[in-house]
C-alpha cells in the first residue's frame, strides 16, 4: 500500500510533470481527483486541474524539472517535498514577463490515494521564493543581463509587438541569415517576422536551451504555428506545424547587434507537403 | 554528510537485527509535534523552542536574512507573533514516517503590529503552511517549511 502510494505520486513527477506525458494522468489520478489548492482561474477538479498545473509552468518555465526530496506515508496518504529547477523562457509567470532566469523553488503536497488513484491533494508552493528569484536585480552588462535581453526580444516577438524591438535590439542589427532582398537593420528584421506571422497565425518560438558566454547568447527551439496564409508560394493549408529553430544573438552595451538563425525549413517544407515524406512516393 | 554516515550506521543496525524496521516512533513524533506548536506558537513560550529542538537544528527554509540554527527559529516566531499577538495554528493533518512528520497547517490572527513592513490594519488573516520535520532522540532536529506569505500580504493590502 505505502510503495503504490509513492509509486503513484513518483510517476507523476517523473512522466506528467518532468515529460509532459500528460496521457499517462488517468493512470494516476481518479477522474473525480479534487485539487485544494488550485491555482486562480484554474479548474479545481477532473483530469483538468492536473494537467492546468504542470502546462501552466511548463510554459513559463520550458525545462521545468521535479526532483523529488521527500515522502512520507501514512493512512492513504503522501505527503510529499520536492525542488523544482527550470529557466524562465516562455510565458509571463505571476505577471513577471521572461526573465531568461534559472530559478529553484520548494513544493510540497498532500496526496490521498483510494482505488490505486490519487483522488485529492493540498499543495503548498514556495511562491514567494519564486517571484523574489523572477524579481531580482539583473546586473547590466552580466551573462544574466545577455539572456534576459534576448529572453525578452523573443518574447516581444511572440506577442506580435514588433514595436518593442528598439528597446532590446541594435537599430544597426545585422542579420547573418537575412531573407534575399530583406532591408538592412531592425527594421529588416521587422519585415521578416512579418513574412512569417503572416503565414503562421499564432507563431511562437520556444526557447528549450538558452546558453550564454561571452558576448555570445546560443538557442535551441522550437516554432509552432498554423499555416492560415501564403507560405514562400504555399497556400494556406490550416496544418498546425511544429518545426526546430537554433539561434545565435551577439549582445553588446545591452542590445542584440547580430543574428544567426537555423531554421529547420526542410522538415517544414515536408510538413507543408511542400516536399514529400521520404518512403512516399 | 553527516546524515549519510548516520544513515549507513542506521541501516547496518538494521541488518544487524539491532534495529526492527517499521517500530518507529511515529506516534511519540505526532504528540511531540502537537505540543510543540501549541506551546510555542500558540502560547507563545519561546522557551520551549530549547527544550523541543536539538542543538544543532538547521531549518533548509530560513526566512532570507535569519539567524541559523533555533535563534533564527525564535526570530520568525516572534516576528509573527509581534504582528498578530493572538496567532493561533491548527494542525489540520500529520503524517509520520520513520523519523519525519509532514505537517499541514493553517494559521490565523489579527493585525495588531508592523508585518514586513505593513503598519497593523486589524484585519484577521489566514495563512497557510506546511512543514516537513525530522525528529532524532527526541528533538526537532531539521525543519523545512513553506509558508503563503504573499497571500497574506494580498489580504493586508486588500481594500475594505
Amino acid at each position: 500500500m505505502s510503495d503504490m502510494a509513492k509509486n503513484l505520486y513518483r510517476n507523476f513527477v517523473e512522466e506528467v510533470i518532468n515529460k509532459a506525458n500528460y496521457d499517462l494522468i488517468p493512470e494516476i489520478f481518479s477522474e473525480d481527483y479534487l485539487d485544494h489548492n488550485a491555482p486562480p482561474g484554474a479548474p479545481v477538479g477532473g483530469f483538468d486541474a492536473i494537467r492546468a498545473v504542470p502546462i501552466m509552468f511548463r510554459g513559463a518555465f520550458p525545462d521545468v524539472h521535479f526532483v523529488i526530496e521527500d515522502m512520507i506515508n501514512q493512512d492513504g496518504w503522501v505527503a510529499t517535498r520536492v525542488t523544482g529547477k527550470a529557466t524562465h523562457l516562455g510565458k509571463p509567470f505571476m505577471g513577471i514577463e521572461p526573465t531568461g532566469l534559472r530559478v529553484s523553488w520548494s513544493s510540497m503536497g498532500f496526496f490521498r490515494v483510494a482505488n490505486g488513484r490519487i483522488v485529492e491533494h493540498h499543495g503548498q508552493p514556495d511562491l514567494g521564493a519564486l517571484h523574489n528569484q523572477l524579481s531580482r536585480n539583473i546586473e547590466p552588462g552580466s551573462i544574466d543581463h545577455n539572456r534576459f535581453i534576448v529572453s525578452r526580444y523573443v518574447y516581444a516577438t511572440n506577442i506580435g509587438e514588433l514595436d518593442r524591438f528598439d528597446e532590446y535590439v541594435d537599430p544597426n542589427f545585422v542579420d547573418h541569415n537575412a531573407l534575399p532582398g530583406q532591408r538592412p537593420g531592425v527594421e529588416g528584421l521587422k519585415d521578416a517576422y512579418r513574412m512569417f506571422s503572416a503565414a503562421f497565425s499564432d507563431l511562437w518560438y520556444t526557447f528549450e536551451d538558452l546558453i550564454a558566454e561571452g558576448d555570445k547568447v546560443v538557442g535551441r527551439g522550437v516554432i509552432q504555428g498554423k499555416h492560415t496564409g501564403d507560405f514562400m508560394g504555399i497556400p494556406a493549408s490550416n496544418k498546425l506545424v511544429r518545426w526546430t529553430g537554433t539561434r545565435i544573438f551577439r549582445v553588446v552595451n545591452q542590445k542584440v547587434t547580430d543574428g544567426w538563425i537555423d531554421l529547420d525549413m526542410f522538415g517544414l517544407m515536408m510538413q507543408l507537403g511542400a516536399i514529400p515524406m521520404p518512403g512516399q512516393a | 554528510m553527516g546524515n549519510h554516515i548516520e544513515r549507513s550506521i542506521m541501516a547496518e543496525k538494521i541488518w544487524a537485527g539491532e534495529i526492527i524496521p517499521g517500530s518507529d516512533d511515529s506516534e511519540k513524533n505526532i504528540s511531540l509535534v502537537k505540543l510543540f506548536f501549541e506551546g510555542v506558537w500558540n502560547k507563545g513560550n519561546l522557551s520551549q523552542v530549547d527544550e523541543f529542538m536539538a542543538q544543532d537544528f538547521v531549518d533548509y527554509n530560513r526566512p532570507p536574512g535569519a539567524a541559523e540554527g533555533r535563534e533564527g527559529y525564535k526570530a520568525g516566531v516572534t516576528m509573527i507573533r509581534t504582528a498578530f499577538p493572538d496567532f493561533n495554528f491548527t494542525l489540520d493533518q500529520i503524517l509520520a514516517e520513520g523519523d519525519h512528520v509532514a505537517i499541514r497547517l493553517t494559521g490565523s490572527g489579527t493585525h495588531k503590529g508592523d508585518f514586513m513592513g505593513i503598519s497593523p490594519t486589524g484585519k484577521q488573516v489566514a495563512l497557510g503552511s506546511m512543514t516537513f520535520l525530522r525528529i532524532k532522540n527526541g528533538k526537532i532536529s531539521e525543519r523545512w517549511g513553506i509558508s503563503d506569505i504573499p497571500r497574506v500580504i494580498q489580504q493586508l493590502q486588500a481594500k475594505g
